[in-house]
Formats: C-alpha cells, sequence, structure tokens
C-alpha cells in the first residue's frame, strides 16, 4: 500500500518537475531551443580549488551539527542503557538479599517461638510435677501422721490394759490367797504374770 | 559463517569496484599512450605500450579479486 | 539562456579570485545540507523523533553500512563522516539539476554535471586514500606499490591513477548525459517523454552518489587493509 504510494508520489513529482521544466522554456522562448554554450573549460583550477574549498566547509558544518552531536547523543544514549541496565542489576541483588533476610528473619522467629512454646510447655510441666508431688507427700505426711496417732493410741491402751490387768490379778490373788505377801513377791508375780498374758494378747 | 551473503555493501562495492577498475584501467592505458604518441610524435608505440599495461593491470585486477574471493571462500568453509 | 550542463562562466570576482556559477550553486547546496543539519540537531533529545530521529538514522546507518564495507571499524569511524558528506553533497548536486529551472534559469545548474567540481571531489577522494593508507602502515604503504614484484609498479601506479579517474569521469559523464538527453527530450517532445526520463533521473542521481561513496570507501579500505 504504502509502497504503492511511494511510486506514485515520484510518478507525479517528475511530472510536476517536467511540467515546471517545460513551462520555464516556452516562457523563455516561445519554442524549446537547442542548448546554448559550450562544455565547460577544462581544468578550470579555480572551479576545482572552490569546489574542495566548498566540500570542506560543508564536512566542517556537519561535524559541528550532525556527526558531533549525534555521536555524543549516542554515546550518552548507551550510557544511559548502561546505567539502567546496571541500576536493574543492582536492584535485583538488593531484592534478593533482602529475600534472603527476611528468610532468615522468619526462621528465626519460628525457632523464638518454638523455643517459647518448648518452655512453657516445659514451665507447665514441671509446675505439674511439683503439684503432684506436693500432693502425694501431703498425703503421706496425713497418713503417717494418723499412723502415728493410732500406734500411740493402741500403745496408750496397752499400758492401761496392762495396769488394768495387774490390779485384777492382783486383787484376785489377794482373794485366792489371802494372805500378805511381800512386796518382793508380790511385784515378781506381777510381773512375770503380765508378761505371760501380754504375750498371749500381743 | 554466510557472512559473505550477509555483507551486501562489500559484495557491491567489489562488484562495482572490478567492473569500473577494468574498464577504467584500459581506457587509460589506451588514451594515455595515445595522449604520449601525439605529444612525441612516435606513431603509435605508445599506444601499443598503453594498451599492453592497461590489459596487463586488468589482469592484475581480475587476478587479485579472484584470488581474495577464493581466500574468502576457503575461510568460510573453515 | 538555456543550458543544460553547459554553462561556464564567472559570476563575479572575489578580490582577484573569480567565482563560477556552479560555485555559487555549490553555496547553496551547502547551505541548504546545514540548515537541515542545524534544524535536526538543534534540540537534541533523548528519545528522537521527527527531523532528529530522521538525521539520526541516517548518520547511524551510514556508521554500520561503512563498517560492514571496511571491516576495521576503527577505520569506518574515522572516515565515515567524509564519505558521508561525500554522498550528501553529490546526491543533492544531482537532485538539484531536476527541479523545474535547473539548466534554464541563468547560472543555474547542478554541480556535478560540471567536470572541474566532479574532478576536485575525485582529487579529494584520492588525496584522503594516500592519507589512509600512510596513517594507518606508516612508511611501509609504499611497499604496495612494488608487491608482489618492483616489475608490478607500473601496473600498480595505473590502477590507483585509474580510481580517481574512473570516479571523476562517471560521476560527471552519467549528471552531465543525463542533463544532455534531458535537454535533448525537452527539445524533441516538451511533455511525456522527460517525465519519463526524470522518473530514470530520480533513480539514477542516487545510484550515482551511491556508487562514488561506495567505490571511495572500498579504496580506502584496500589502502588499509592488509595489503597484497
Amino acid at each position: 500500500m504504502t509502497k504503492n504510494r511511494r511510486y506514485f508520489m515520484i510518478l507525479l513529482l517528475t511530472l510536476l518537475m517536467t511540467l515546471g521544466m517545460a513551462s520555464l522554456a516556452y516562457a523563455a522562448g516561445g519554442v524549446v531551443p537547442a542548448p546554448e554554450g559550450h562544455t565547460p573549460h577544462f581544468p578550470n583550477w579555480y572551479a576545482i580549488g572552490w569546489t574542495a574549498v566548498n566540500f570542506f566547509i560543508l564536512l566542517a558544518l556537519l561535524y559541528k551539527f550532525a556527526f558531533n552531536p549525534i555521536n555524543k547523543m549516542l554515546e550518552e544514549r548507551t550510557n544511559t542503557i548502561e546505567s539502567s541496565l546496571k541500576h536493574a542489576e543492582q536492584v535485583k541483588v538488593e531484592v534478593e538479599e533482602m529475600r534472603k533476610e527476611a528468610q532468615a528473619n522468619l526462621a528465626e522467629s519460628r525457632k523464638q517461638a518454638q523455643e517459647i512454646v518448648a518452655r512453657a510447655t516445659k514451665a507447665a510441666e514441671d509446675a505439674k510435677n511439683e503439684i503432684i508431688t506436693k500432693a502425694q507427700e501431703e498425703a503421706e505426711n496425713i497418713r503417717q501422721k494418723a499412723y502415728a496417732e493410732i500406734q500411740a493410741a493402741t500403745e496408750k491402751a496397752k499400758i492401761e490394759l496392762k495396769d488394768a490387768a495387774a490390779m485384777l490379778a492382783l486383787m484376785a490373788a489377794e482373794k485366792v490367797l489371802e494372805r500378805a505377801i511381800t512386796d518382793e513377791d508380790h511385784k515378781n508375780m506381777v510381773t512375770k504374770f503380765i508378761n505371760e498374758a501380754g504375750d498371749l494378747m500381743c | 559463517m554466510g557472512e559473505n551473503k550477509k555483507n551486501w555493501p562489500k559484495a557491491l562495492a567489489n562488484a562495482i569496484n572490478l567492473a569500473t577498475s577494468v574498464a577504467a584501467v584500459i581506457a587509460l592505458g589506451i588514451l594515455g599512450g595515445g595522449w604520449l604518441d601525439k605529444r612525441f610524435d612516435t606513431g603509435i608505440v605508445f599506444t601499443a605500450i598503453g594498451t599492453l599495461l592497461g590489459v596487463a593491470t586488468a589482469g592484475k585486477i581480475m587476478w587479485e579479486r579472484f584470488n581474495e574471493i577464493s581466500k574468502t571462500g576457503k575461510k568460510d568453509k573453515k | 539562456m538555456f543550458t543544460f550542463g553547459m554553462l561556464d562562466g564567472v559570476l563575479f570576482h572575489l578580490g582577484p579570485i573569480p567565482v563560477d556559477h556552479i560555485v555559487v550553486t555549490q553555496w547553496a547546496i551547502i547551505a541548504l545540507i546545514g540548515i537541515v543539519a542545524f534544524m535536526a540537531t538543534r534540540n537534541m533529545q533523548m528519545v528522537p523523533r521527527g527531523l532528529q530521529n530522521a538525521f539520526e538514522a541516517l548518520i547511524v546507518w551510514t556508521y554500520d553500512f561503512f563498517t560492514q564495507l571496511m571491516d576495521k571499524e576503527h577505520i569506518a569511524k574515522k572516515y565515515a563522516p567524509l564519505l558521508s558528506t561525500f554522498f550528501l553533497f553529490i546526491i543533492v548536486s544531482n537532485y538539484s539539476g531536476l527541479i523545474p529551472g535547473a539548466g534554464q534559469i541563468p547560472g543555474y545548474q547542478p554541480p556535478t554535471a560540471n567536470w572541474n567540481t566532479t574532478l576536485a571531489l575525485a582529487l579529494i577522494t584520492a588525496f584522503t586514500v594516500q592519507v589512509a593508507g600512510f596513517a594507518e602502515h606508516g612508511l611501509h604503504y609504499l611497499g604496495h606499490f612494488v608487491s608482489p614484484s618492483p616489475l608490478m609498479l607500473p601496473l600498480n601506479l595505473l590502477e590507483e591513477i585509474a580510481h580517481p579517474l574512473s570516479l571523476f569521469l562517471r560521476l560527471f559523464g552519467n549528471i552531465f548525459g543525463e542533463e544532455m538527453i534531458l535537454a535533448f527530450m525537452l527539445f524533441l517532445a516538451p511533455f511525456f517523454v522527460p517525465s519519463l526520463l526524470m522518473g530514470l533521473s530520480v533513480l539514477l542521481a542516487a545510484i550515482q552518489a551511491v556508487v562514488f561513496t561506495i567505490l571511495s570507501a572500498n579504496y580506502i579500505a584496500t589502502a588499509t587493509g592488509e595489503g597484497h
């Protein structure tokens, strides 16, 4: 499409140029005359020198207005692109670093949390154990105390029983014998009896 | 590498260069010889020499170009 | 007056130095290119647009083109401005002959239709080629004139002279011939045939500028190359 249009434009341009040329030629002489003049003088060293000078003027102009600024711009553009690439690389590295840091932080906190939970669990366990131990100890104490009391009561009862038995035996013996016995005999007898009775009873 | 196919400016330049150099060298030989003949009034001696020189130079140019092409062709094959 | 390529005359004298018509035309062409370049780079932007974009693209393209053409990048960078200037100057000169009035308005005709102009350009090329050779290889550059043997000296010299001569004659011949044919056609048939020819001329003018530039680049590349 564009190509066709370009060809059309070239055709139109040439037509326009020819029209211009022809009309100018007609205006100049009514009819187109044959070319006048002669082939340019050669070598025309003035013209050659002028052309060389003009060429170098053009070269200088283009250096000033085209090559230098464009080279500078190209260089600048290269630098910009390079620096932005470098910057992007740097940012990437930074992000990677941050990510690693965050990951490390996360692991650290997870570990800490775990530690805390472990510690709390252990404390609870300890408390439980302590309570249980204390309770058991207390129970043991109570039991022992009760046992001691029972023991003491039994002992007391035993002694009372012994006294009572001795008294009864004495009374019975007095009754049986109806005579006074010496204290010595008395004591020996009673003790012997009690011991026997005690062995039997207990 | 296909470098030859890709480098069309060089191929074009070499082609134009070969064609125009051969033509210009022969023309220069003949015309220069003719000019010298006219200058020194020597018949066709210089024209003949110039023509021979021109043709020889044309041959030399072609020979060089041919060598270059075959060299790069070998380089491409490697 | 009706002088297609046949114009030869001094317009005025600058002190003792005569200024020809074509010199003034060249001044106009230089001014045109200079103004366009100035407009394009007057306000350089990081992100190019408009005229700056087009101009930059052109310059960058020529850099790439010459780098491809010359193998050695530092040589291409060094001589690309000169070659681009050749191209711009020649193409604008060639096209100036296609504007209505060229060759009809007294004193106005394309400078490249005058063989003094093309000779000057070819001489600049020849000079640049030798300078480039010496700058790259030093005195070793002289060695390539006697390679592969001193017997080849005349042949090598002939080739070296033929280069600028072919540049000079081709450019002049094409543009001058084009002008002549145009004049002749306009003389025979004032409208239709010349318009066809002008379409061709638009193409030919560009091709001649490209050919001149490419050949100059090739000569510089050969002079600065490995040598043969």
